[in-house]
């Protein structure tokens, strides 16, 4: 979903996008770890859906591909989808800073 | 009562486990319409207790929700004489036609919106399918 040209919704989306990422990274990486397949795939499916919203495309992608895995049970693929994920948040996370740091309208 | 009066007292329940996503289309109906009245629920079970408890003209509902999925949700609607009415419309980022066809033919789906969509759609599906449910189309 696009934003609508709404800078306030998209500044409210970025707050709420960066809370996400804090609660969902670290289950990632438990379950990456763990080899948790079925909960790998509706945690990175639910954060994926977030990252298209803000239009995040490489993060998205890298979310996308670690969901695929999950969903192929390519087990032995998790760690290299979950350092691509972690990579591209990395890249992001300073935008949604930003954008969260701007004074509400 | 006009149907200009009907859209104003909307009450519509937003179904999706992703919070952003309930949030944009909480945003999205309200910039069309500022007097919709807008709940939500991050899960089916969520959304059952709201149903049962609460009034809805019209439950917006993501497809893909992990554990149970809007199908389920719709299922147990269409299963019980006082939301067998409701309109559902159903919100996919999957263009998959199989999905969507089975969903209409077999579920009682009212209409579909597919991921990106901007507000304006979003408020117009609302609105047409809630008309036709109640003969104003």
């Amino acid at each position: 979903m696009a934003m609508d040209g709404n800078p306030e919704l998209l500044v409210r989306v970025a707050r709420l996008l960066l809370k996400q990422l804090d609660a969902d990274l670290p289950l990632i990486r438990q379950y990456v770890q763990a080899r948790e397949t079925q909960l790998l795939k509706d945690r990175s499916h639910r954060l994926k859906g977030s990252l298209s919203a803000v239009a995040a495309t490489p993060a998205f992608a890298a979310c996308a591909a670690l969901n695929d895995l999950a969903t192929a049970v390519q087990t032995q693929c998790y760690p290299d989808g979950l350092d691509r994920l972690e990579f591209e948040v990395a890249r992001l996370r300073p935008y949604l800073n930003q954008l969260v740091s701007q004074p509400e309208a | 009562m006009s149907p200009v009066d009907f859209e104003k007292k909307l009450s519509v329940l937003v179904v999706d486990d992703v919070e952003v996503h309930r949030e944009m289309m909480r945003t999205f109906l309200l910039k069309v319409n500022p007097f919709i009245k807008v709940e939500q629920a991050s899960s089916v079970p969520q959304a059952v207790d709201k149903l049962n408890t609460g009034k809805f003209n019209v439950v917006v509902s993501d497809w893909n929700i992990p554990d149970h999925g809007g199908d389920t949700l719709l299922q147990w609607m269409r299963a019980r004489a006082n939301f067998n009415r409701v309109p559902f419309i159903m919100i996919s980022s999957n263009t998959d036609n199989e999905d969507i066809i089975h969903a209409f033919m077999n579920l009682g789906v009212d209409a579909y919106v597919t991921k990106p969509f901007k507000s304006q759609d979003l408020y117009d599906k609302v609105i047409a399918a809630f008309e036709k449910r109640n003969g104003l189309a």
